[in-house]
């Protein structure tokens, strides 16, 4: 017994495709580019090695990876998918150092609201004490001074009066 | 005389121009190792396992195809990456390098993602920046409107009286005028943090600076 249609692993073989092909779920013949990238990269018989060595349930996503990266060497024959690896490495490493930065840039301002906010504390304790000043009677503030800070009210106006009497003229 | 070679007849080989000796290919192929071999030069005998777990891999028709088509300056940087991706297929038999890669991936796409909530954390910081002139001008003035200080803050106000000026000079005992001139951090900044956008400091600079002299001594913030 054999499938209808052909693989594109057996198509490519030119021989007739088994039942049991061990290729022919994950290389159908609808895509013969992708089973042309593995045979040139890994061959045949290598391919079929490697996914028996698997149990089914692990084939297909072993053969979509080897597929990635047989297409990754046919198109780059010198570094292949490690040129992939090499290229995520150098942009981890640029994204970590802008990382780095914006996150002394958020410090930075962290530090200088905390200082702004120690200078309005600074600034509220300088109006308490203007205000301290503004509340004091107005006479400390003008020229004039009061003369007699403790005496009694009545005592001057009958001192005033006596002096009155005094000089009056019979 | 001591004879080396005949004391120790595998001397005769080790011995020998290192030209002959085989290759890491050869040697697991088993067979002569030509001059012009082409696996020669990138499998050298004293890694085995390199060419071993090529060849597991890739097979060896497969990578002398390879290499044969690739300039002789570019086969030692091939066969090296070809060496670590049969390393890697070797140790994980089902996602090879491409775990790897998809490790990368990941990692990057955290810290894309880490850059983007720094970056809008940074930029309500900027915003800030740029409002907290007038958070710190409306602060001020509503001190100034309430309490008729002596001190103009802000110079915007324009509800000062006018024989309040001398207040200020008169009765702000000493430390106190120090402090107002410790505001004036503006100067001490260099150009490094002024280019960082930290104009809200800036601030704090305009108040006046105690003098003798009488006159109008009050600022207006740049709101720049």
């Amino acid at each position: 017994m054999s499938h209808s249609t052909r693989c594109a692993a057996c198509k490519s073989l030119r021989k007739r495709c088994p039942e049991d092909c061990v290729l022919a779920p994950y290389f159908p013949p609808t895509d013969p580019q992708r089973y042309a990238c593995v045979h040139k990269i890994f061959g045949a018989s290598n391919t079929t090695n490697m996914l028996q060595q698997l149990p089914m349930h692990l084939r297909a996503e072993a053969a979509d990876c080897i597929s990635f990266e047989s297409r990754s060497r046919v198109e780059d024959p010198v570094y292949g998918s490690v040129g992939i690896i090499t290229q995520l490495q150098e942009q981890i490493i640029t994204a970590q150092s802008e990382l780095v930065k914006t996150k002394g840039e958020i410090a930075f301002h962290n530090a200088q609201q905390q200082l702004q906010q120690q200078q309005m504390q600074q600034l509220q304790m300088i109006h308490a004490i203007a205000q301290e000043v503004e509340d004091q009677p107005l006479w400390l503030s003008s020229s004039q001074q009061d003369p007699f800070p403790n005496v009694n009210q009545q005592l001057l106006e009958d001192y005033n009066y006596s002096n009155t009497f005094c000089g009056f003229e019979f | 005389m001591y004879d080396v070679i005949r004391e120790n007849p595998r001397a005769r080989w080790n011995m020998a121009s290192s030209s002959n000796s085989p290759c890491a290919a050869c040697k697991f192929l088993r067979r002569k190792c030509q001059p012009e071999c082409v696996f020669a030069p990138y499998f050298p005998p004293d890694q085995p396992q390199k060419f071993a777990n090529v060849h597991k891999v890739f097979g060896a028709s497969n990578v002398t195809k390879l290499l044969n088509e690739l300039h002789p300056h570019q086969r030692e940087d091939a066969v090296n990456s070809l060496a670590f991706e049969a390393d890697m297929r070797l140790r994980d038999p089902v996602y090879g390098c491409v775990g790897l890669i998809s490790v990368l991936q990941h990692q990057l796409r955290q810290l894309q993602m880490e850059i983007s909530c720094a970056k809008s954390e940074l930029s309500k910081y900027q915003n800030l920046g740029i409002t907290g002139h007038g958070l710190i001008a409306a602060a001020a003035n509503n001190y100034n409107h309430q309490q008729n200080l002596g001190i103009n803050l802000i110079g915007g106000g324009g509800g000062v009286r006018d024989h309040h000026h001398h207040y200020h000079h008169q009765f702000f005992p000493r430390d106190q005028q120090q402090m107002i001139r410790s505001f004036d951090g503006g100067n001490n900044y260099d150009a490094s943090l002024l280019a960082m956008n930290v104009s809200a400091n800036l601030q704090l600079s305009q108040f006046p600076q105690p003098r003798a002299a009488a006159g109008d001594d009050r600022r207006t913030i740049d709101p720049s």
